[in-house]
């Protein structure tokens, strides 16, 4: 473990970093940001948005500050990762998510959205209630090979585990064709349990590859 | 007059395409088949539209089944819209 390294919560002023985290996972490999497609919306647009709705706190979703662990470097941010309960309060993150968008985009945007999420959820997989889901990890370029992401999700975990005892999954949902965080989720200990594949050409106006894979870890 | 529950399934079977819906308090995006992520912004806005209210996310985020909706529509309502 590199000892400058230290792991500690998300707070109110690592809102920056984390809409950061949230753009560069989207991208992966490419540059799509699947959000701006669904909504017809820029990437200065998409990253203001994040920002209402993360200072909105709502937890338990992809875009909750609290979900989030930080790596951080002499007082540097260097690295961030999100982990959540799927359906805590029996509500799931999709539907969150969906509400989020709904409330801080014009009407204009949410028609834009039925359109092209119809296509966009070819490759939409439901989240397992009762699971822990990852979503959302950034190293920054020079901080890569030093086992930072492996510090996060342990962190995450422990957390998580801690409040949850009686939950025995981790899942973590990414495009196949994303081979760097791919072979990275590998290395955190999980493997790929279910793919779904489009054969729609259309799919990649949306993502950088046409199959999405859940990967699990069993936590005991 | 319409209750709210009536005005809700009104809704809900004209975007959901399901003539005769008959929603129960209990129900929720696990019981309604149509009601997930893709139809809910829809539903909402219908909602927001025809009864002149408006939700923020801190309210649609705890609305998890019709009880939810109904009470947060109903107490909207008693505010008196907008």
């Amino acid at each position: 473990m590199p000892s400058e390294i230290q792991i500690r919560n998300a707070v109110d002023s690592d809102i920056e970093f984390v809409i950061e985290t949230i753009v560069q996972a989207e991208k992966g490999d490419g540059d799509r940001i699947s959000y701006c497609r669904l909504f017809n919306i820029d990437e200065a647009e998409f990253r203001k948005v994040s920002r209402k709705i993360l200072e909105a706190g709502i937890s338990n979703f992809e875009f909750s500050l609290g979900n989030f662990k930080i790596a951080e470097s002499q007082g540097k941010q260097v690295a961030a990762y999100g982990a959540w309960l799927e359906g805590l309060d029996g509500i799931s993150s999709g539907m969150l998510k969906i509400s989020a968008f709904k409330s801080f985009l014009n009407k204009g945007n949410i028609v834009c959205y039925k359109s092209a999420a119809t296509v966009a959820d070819e490759l939409s997989i439901r989240r397992q209630p009762g699971t822990f889901q990852f979503e959302s990890i950034y190293v920054l370029e020079e901080y890569r090979g030093k086992n930072i992401g492996n510090m996060l999700v342990q962190a995450l975990l422990k957390e998580l585990m801690m409040k949850h005892p009686e939950v025995s999954l981790a899942h973590v949902q990414l495009i196949k064709q994303n081979s760097v965080s791919l072979l990275a989720q590998i290395k955190y200990g999980f493997q790929i349990i279910e793919e779904k594949t489009s054969l729609n050409p259309e799919i990649l106006n949306f993502y950088s590859g046409n199959t999405r894979v859940v990967m699990e870890k069993k936590l005991r | 007059m319409q209750t709210t529950i009536e005005q809700i399934t009104e809704i809900f079977a004209k975007l959901l395409k399901k003539p005769g819906l008959k929603l129960e308090l209990t129900d929720s995006p696990n019981t309604i088949a149509g009601w997930d992520s893709l139809t809910h912004p829809e539903l909402i806005s219908e909602i927001e539209e025809k009864l002149d209210i408006e939700f923020d996310f801190r309210e649609l985020a705890g609305i998890k089944n019709i009880t939810d909706l109904v009470n947060l529509t109903d107490s909207k309502l008693s505010k008196g819209s907008k």
